[in-house]
C-alpha cells in the first residue's frame, strides 16, 4: 500500500529509527575460523610485501663500497650545486649550478657503474598519497621524511611516506632516515646527518641533539640540503620549529652560518611541482623548495589562488612540471572554515587523465599548507572518481604525501 | 578463541555488522567486509592508543573498509560504462542488488527510504546510518567520520530534505503513472 500524503521530515525521521535490524547469518565460530585463514593469507603477502628491505640495505651497503673503492667513475661525473647562504630564518632555496667540487654527502646510485636497477625502473609510475585506510592498516609504521634525489643539473628534496619500526614518529624517524634508499624509484636516502636523538620539546617544537662539530664544516650545498630535508621532514611531521642542542649545549655550528639556535619550518606556501625521477616515477615536491625564479620570485605570501595559478606555471626545469595541467581553467576557489572549493571549468576536463590524479592531489596537498582538511572539486564530475577520490564529494585531505607502498 | 575477538564479537559485532549492511547494502559483501573489520583492529589493537572509545574506534575501522569496497566498486563502473559504452541509468538497473529478506518483509514505505537512501550522497548516508539506524550521538558520529559536530549537524539535515524531496518526486512520477 501506497502512501496518501506527502512525505514530512518528522515522518522520514521515524521510519529511519524503525528500520529492520540486519543480522549476520555467520556464526561466530565460523567468522573466527575465516579471519584466522585470512590472516595467515595476509602473513604470506606482508612478507613477501617486506622481502624488499634485506636486499634493498644489502644492495645500499655494495654500493656504498663500491663508492669508496672505485671513486675515479665518480670524479668523472659532472654535478654538483652551488647554494646561496643561509638565511637568518632558515627558509632556504636551492640554487642550482654547475660546480662540481660541492655536492652534499647523499648516497648516489644511479651513476654508480655495474650496478643493475630493479626491473621497476621501466614500469614508472605516480607514488600517490597514503589513504586513511592506509592509515588503519599501517597504523604505528607510517612516517614521512624527506630524501634527496639528483638530476643532472643538481639536487633536490622530496618528502616520501615509508613504512619503519618504532613507537612514535620519531622513532620511526631515526630509523627511517639510516636505513631507507629509494634507488629503485630513482631517489637517494635522508642525508648522512648523524643526529643522537630527536623529541618533541612542545606541541609544535622538535628537539634535536647532533654531536658537537659534527655540522661546523658543512659545504654551502651540504648546509641547504640538510637544512631543506630538515624543513621538509619536520614539518611534513607537524612540527613548527626545530631547537638544537650539541651534545647537549645549546645550539649548533651550522657550515658557514655559524651557530644556529632554532630553525623555522614553515616557509613561504609555494604549492606542489611533479619531480621526474631517472627511473620514470614521479613525486610531489614542495615548490619552496626548488630555485625556479618562476617559483620564488619573492617571499611574499600569496593566496592559495594564487598558489594553484602558480603550480600551473612553474617549472620549466626538465626534471619537474607543472602538477597542474596547463589547459585546466580554475575558475574559482573558495573557503570556509576548513573546507575549500576548487572550482574548475568542465570543458577545460578532457576524458581521464593519469595527471588529473596528480593534479588533484597536488591541490590538497597546497591547500592542507593553508591550514584546510577538506576539499571540494567543481566541476569534475564527469571524470565521477580520479583515483581514489569521489569527485562529487567532500574530501579529506591526506596527511602522507608520495606513500612507497 | 582469542579473548580479544570474542569480547569484541560479543560487545559490537552486530552493530558493526548492520553498519557495514546498510553501506554496502549487500550481505554477501558485507560478511567479506566485516571480516576485513576483524583482521585489521586485530593487527592494530596493540596501537589502539584510547584516544577515543573503543566503539568510535571500530565504528571508524568499518566505516573505511566500507568506503574502500565502495570506491573498488565505482572504478570498476566507471570502467565497465568506458568499455561498454552503457548508460549510467542501465548500469544501474544491473546494479541493484535484490532487497534483503528483512526489508522485504517490512510495509512499503520503509521499502521507499531504503532504496531513496541509496540516492543520497555518501556522506549523507553514512550520517543517516550512525544517526538514526545505529542510534549514535552527534559527538560519536563526528569522532567516528573525523567532523565537526556542526557538520554532522548540517549533513543530517541536509540528508534529511534530500530524503523528502526523493521520497515526494517518487510518489508523484508514480501517481502520474497511474494516471496515464
Amino acid at each position: 500500500m501506497k502512501r496518501s500524503s506527502n512525505w514530512d521530515e518528522k515522518t522520514i525521521e521515524s521510519q529511519l529509527k524503525k528500520m529492520p535490524k540486519i543480522e549476520d547469518k555467520q556464526s561466530k565460530e565460523a567468522l573466527f575460523e575465516r579471519i584466522q585463514e585470512r590472516l595467515q593469507e595476509d602473513e604470506v603477502k606482508v612478507r613477501k610485501k617486506k622481502s624488499w628491505f634485506i636486499p634493498a640495505v644489502a644492495s645500499a651497503a655494495v654500493l656504498f663500497l663500491l663508492l669508496l673503492l672505485v671513486p675515479s667513475f665518480l670524479n668523472e661525473t659532472e654535478f654538483a650545486t652551488d647554494v646561496p647562504e643561509m638565511g637568518d630564518d632558515a627558509n632556504l632555496m636551492m640554487e642550482i649550478n654547475d660546480h662540481p667540487e660541492e655536492e652534499a654527502d647523499v648516497a648516489r646510485t644511479e651513476e654508480a657503474p655495474g650496478i643493475q636497477t630493479t626491473e621497476e625502473v621501466n614500469n614508472g609510475y605516480y607514488l600517490s598519497a597514503g589513504q586513511p585506510i592506509d592509515e588503519l592498516e599501517f597504523s604505528g609504521e607510517l612516517v614521512t621524511l624527506a630524501v634527496v634525489a639528483h638530476y643532472p643539473k643538481g639536487e633536490i628534496v622530496i618528502p616520501v611516506t615509508v613504512l619503519s619500526e618504532g613507537d612514535n614518529v620519531l622513532d620511526r624517524f631515526m630509523v627511517a632516515k639510516d636505513l631507507f634508499s629509494g634507488e629503485a624509484f630513482g631517489i637517494g636516502s635522508f642525508p648522512k646527518i648523524e643526529i643522537n636523538s630527536v623529541t618533541e620539546e612542545q606541541e609544535g617544537v622538535v628537539a634535536i641533539d647532533v654531536p658537537s662539530n659534527s655540522l661546523e664544516n658543512l659545504t654551502s650545498a651540504e648546509s641547504t640540503v640538510y637544512s631543506l630535508a630538515l624543513q621538509e621532514t619536520f614539518s611534513k611531521l607537524g612540527y613548527d620549529q626545530i631547537q638544537f642542542t650539541s651534545d647537549g649545549e645549546q645550539g649548533v655550528f651550522w657550515g658557514q652560518h655559524g651557530m644556529l639556535q632554532t630553525m623555522e619550518l614553515q616557509g613561504p606556501r609555494r604549492g606542489y611541482y611533479v619531480f621526474h625521477t631517472d627511473t620514470g616515477h614521479q613525486f610531489l615536491i614542495n615548490g619552496r623548495t626548488v630555485s625556479d625564479p618562476l617559483i620564488n620570485a619573492n617571499f611574499d605570501d600569496l593566496s592559495l589562488e594564487e598558489v594553484l595559478q602558480l603550480m600551473q606555471q612553474g617549472g620549466e626545469n626538465s626534471a619537474y612540471s607543472a602538477s597542474i595541467p596547463t589547459d585546466v581553467v580554475i575558475t574559482n576557489v573558495e573557503k570556509e572554515g576548513d573546507i575549500v572549493t576548487v572550482t574548475i571549468d568542465e570543458n577545460s576536463i578532457d576524458s581521464y587523465r593519469e595527471e588529473y590524479l596528480i593534479m588533484v592531489e597536488a591541490i590538497m596537498f597546497a591547500a592542507r599548507d593553508f591550514d584546510m582538511n577538506y576539499v571540494q572539486f567543481e566541476g569534475l564530475d564527469q571524470l565521477y572518481q580520479v583515483g581514489p577520490y569521489v569527485m562529487n564529494e567532500q574530501i579529506e585531505i591526506p596527511k602522507y604525501m608520495n606513500f612507497i607502498r | 578463541m582469542n579473548h580479544e575477538f570474542e569480547r569484541l564479537y560479543e560487545t559490537y559485532h552486530h552493530a558493526l555488522f548492520q553498519f557495514l549492511f546498510y553501506m554496502v547494502r549487500n550481505r554477501q559483501v558485507a560478511e567479506e567486509l566485516v571480516q576485513e573489520v576483524y583482521i585489521k583492529v586485530l593487527n592494530s589493537y596493540s596501537s589502539f592508543k584510547g584516544d577515543s572509545s573503543e566503539k568510535t574506534w571500530l565504528y571508524s575501522i568499518a566505516r573505511h573498509v566500507g568506503i574502500d569496497w565502495i570506491r573498488s566498486q565505482n572504478r570498476k563502473k566507471r570502467k565497465f560504462l568506458g568499455v561498454f559504452e552503457l548508460s549510467e541509468k542501465e548500469y544501474q538497473i544491473k546494479d541493484e542488488d535484490p532487497l534483503p529478506e528483512e526489508i522485504v518483509e517490512e510495509r512499503e514505505e520503509m521499502k521507499q527510504v531504503y532504496d531513496a537512501l541509496r540516492k543520497c550522497t555518501l556522506d549523507q548516508q553514512q550520517v543517516i546510518i550512525l544517526r538514526y539506524i545505529e542510534s549514535l550521538s552527534i559527538s560519536e558520529t563526528a569522532t567516528i567520520l573525523g567532523w565537526s559536530g556542526s557538520k554532522v549537524k548540517t549533513t543530517q539535515h541536509r540528508a534529511i530534505k534530500a530524503l523528502k524531496e526523493l521520497l515526494n518526486v517518487n510518489e508523484q512520477s508514480e501517481l502520474k503513472e497511474v494516471g496515464k
